[in-house]
């Protein structure tokens, strides 16, 4: 293990620095892929985007672009948890826990946006999941509360024209109990998607990936004030006030390990969301390949040495 | 509930919009983080000789058992922590705001998770409910714990048996909700929601309905929550549009007064069940109130009560 005094937060974005220098190299490419918001001519999406009319109808004015719109939204929330991620392991001190709150919404998003840009899924489905999405969101906005009558309306609207349009290719939409659905397409559960997300065989040499249950269970502790994950961080000290009555002491341990591993994880399902998107739109985006290497490399190191 | 401000400003100008709201949620948590910790881990506070919370604490023998031999000890140090991570989440908001470039998403979940945190810790430590009302709240969390660790893989959990030892808390009297599917037993009346939580500590039912639906949908990559930053140019003719994401600087500061009155709502609960007497923070907090009401257009003061926000 590397030396890591405990009490000394100010040492641990130093020692995490090769990974978050290298982490911010990706960032470099990602906001160059972000600014091609349109599937390019030739590329996959454009190609999508050719055969929308079949999918056209009296509900669903433009199906295609709608769900490379959301996809790209989601691309770009994906980003935006990435960078802030990676600012929150750059700058002292490095928080306790929060940082793994914002680690979660990255790989939710990236998670989503991949199930989205999926490569090679075929434009119907494409369709189908852009409409499942449409319907999750109307279900949300079904929740907001009644004075809000502009969003129950909004919503009903919105869940009519998925419906509508779905029945019009003869394809079923899901009951609301069910993960949302359009055809065969369902808005999968979040462990799913982070375990598709996370499984990259085109990096063979990354980290092992981490049980995308596991992890989601982990990371939504600190998101919904978990004690029982709150205490792992705990190292109870036998401080001279541990006998008095009331509050127990301890220290807040936030170890280089852990949270490289955090980052890894991250940074590996944003790298396959991002891929994703990539190859729908068509970007060619230079040393795309060889500064994702240098990070799995600058990982590698960097986890053999804690 | 975003309001876009009128015209877009550069980074300088929207960092000097914002700056005051991250002063405002940093001073705040800070000044609680270090009223409750001290400055060494030998100053942390206890609570003082005559407060609600040591009144308790002498009780707490009559409400000890194979469960738990100091219920009350341990409910204290829980409250402390989930305040301590609220003001870790405070303290990261502050920070993400006034970043080099301001997140449009980010800092939502972290806004999300403090007031979470910040929420429960309001509910557990409640002022006058009594040592009894104290140790089932407790232990019903404690329950909640055991249960998300028995989803772990087997072998992994460091506890298995712990869910059944704290229902044996049953001696004391207490009464067990129905065995529900996908549900486990916990002390009646059954634990509040997250939302039930939210609405609690900002004392504003709609305001916490919204303002968790919200963050919520934001956190969770919703598209109704994320295209509600999305401005399309009204003339701009389809089918292909392209629209611009913005932020405004006073949706940050609806965030950040959320979570000041979050915090001033838990901690000051915490500080008058506790017993202490804590200047800078009080200061802290009267200095973020007329910030906060100038965000929603009418003043607001702080007097601080027993409950740390008596007008608002």
């Amino acid at each position: 293990m590397m030396d890591v005094p405990t009490g000394e937060p100010g040492r641990l974005a130093d020692v995490l620095r090769p990974l978050t220098d290298a982490q911010s190299q990706l960032i470099g490419l990602y906001e160059q892929l972000l600014t091609v918001q349109i599937p390019l001519a030739h590329s996959p999406g454009m190609a999508e985007i050719a055969g929308e009319a079949a999918f056209c109808n009296d509900y669903w004015s433009n199906p295609v672009q709608e769900a490379h719109s959301f996809g790209g939204l989601l691309m770009f929330a994906t980003f935006d948890h990435f960078t802030a991620y990676t600012r929150l392991l750059s700058t002292n001190p490095i928080p306790y826990f929060s940082s793994q709150v914002t680690a979660r919404a990255g790989i939710d998003a990236a998670s989503l946006a991949y199930w989205l840009n999926e490569p090679a899924i075929g434009t119907k489905a494409r369709v189908q999941r852009g409409q499942a999405t449409l319907l999750a969101a109307s279900r949300q906005m079904k929740r907001a509360p009644d004075y809000i009558s502009d969003a129950h309306a909004t919503a009903d609207r919105m869940a009519a024209s998925v419906e509508a349009g779905a029945a019009a290719h003869g394809w079923s939409i899901s009951g609301k109990r069910e993960q949302p659905r359009v055809g065969d397409e369902a808005l999968p559960k979040p462990t799913a998607a982070l375990d598709t997300v996370l499984d990259d065989p085109s990096f063979p040499n990354d980290p092992n990936p981490p049980v995308a249950g596991g992890l989601w269970w982990w990371l939504s502790g600190y998101t919904h004030s978990g004690v029982h994950v709150l205490v792992q961080q705990i190292e109870e000290t036998s401080a001279p006030h541990a006998s008095a009555l009331g509050i127990r002491q301890g220290q807040i341990a936030v170890t280089a390990e852990h949270t490289a591993a955090v980052a890894a994880t991250l940074a590996r399902g944003v790298r396959k969301a991002m891929s994703a998107y990539r190859h729908l739109v068509g970007a060619e985006i230079a040393d795309w390949e060889i500064t994702h290497a240098r990070w799995s490399r600058k990982v590698l190191d960097l986890l053999d040495q804690l | 509930m975003d309001q876009p401000d009128e015209s877009c400003v550069d980074d300088a100008t929207f960092h000097a919009a914002v700056t005051p709201f991250s002063t405002m949620v940093a001073d705040v948590a800070e000044a609680g983080y270090a009223a409750t910790h001290g400055a060494t881990m030998e100053s942390l506070q206890h609570p003082t000789a005559d407060s609600a919370a040591m009144a308790e604490l002498a009780d707490q023998a009559n409400y000890a058992g194979v469960w738990d031999d100091t219920p009350i000890d341990t409910a204290q140090t829980h409250i402390c922590l989930l305040l301590t991570a609220g003001e870790d989440a405070m303290q990261t908001f502050a920070r993400a705001i006034i970043a080099d470039t301001t997140p449009l998403y980010a800092y939502i979940p972290l806004a999300r998770a403090g007031l979470e945190y910040l929420a429960l810790a309001a509910w557990l430590g409640e002022p006058g409910i009594g040592v009894r009302e104290r140790v089932r709240r407790s232990l019903n969390e404690r329950i909640a714990s055991a249960y998300e660790q028995s989803r772990l893989p087997a072998g992994l959990n460091p506890e298995p048996d712990r869910q059944r030892r704290l229902l044996r808390a049953t001696e004391l009297g207490y009464k067990t909700t129905p065995a529900k599917r996908h549900r486990f037993k916990h002390f009646a009346p059954a634990r509040p929601t997250i939302t039930d939580h939210v609405k609690h500590v900002l004392e504003q039912e709609d305001l916490g309905h919204v303002v968790y639906s919200y963050m919520a949908a934001i956190s969770h990559g919703t598209i109704w929550g994320l295209i509600e930053r999305a401005e399309a140019p009204p003339d701009e003719p389809g089918p292909v549009v392209r629209a611009g994401l913005s932020i405004s600087s006073s949706n940050i500061g609806i965030i950040a007064s959320v979570l000041v009155i979050a915090h001033a709502r838990a901690y000051g609960g915490y500080v008058t069940h506790m017993g202490w007497d804590e200047p800078r923070w009080r200061e802290a907090v009267a200095r973020a109130w007329p910030i906060i009401g100038s965000l929603v257009g009418r003043p607001a003061s702080y007097q601080g009560s027993n409950d740390g926000c008596a007008d608002r």
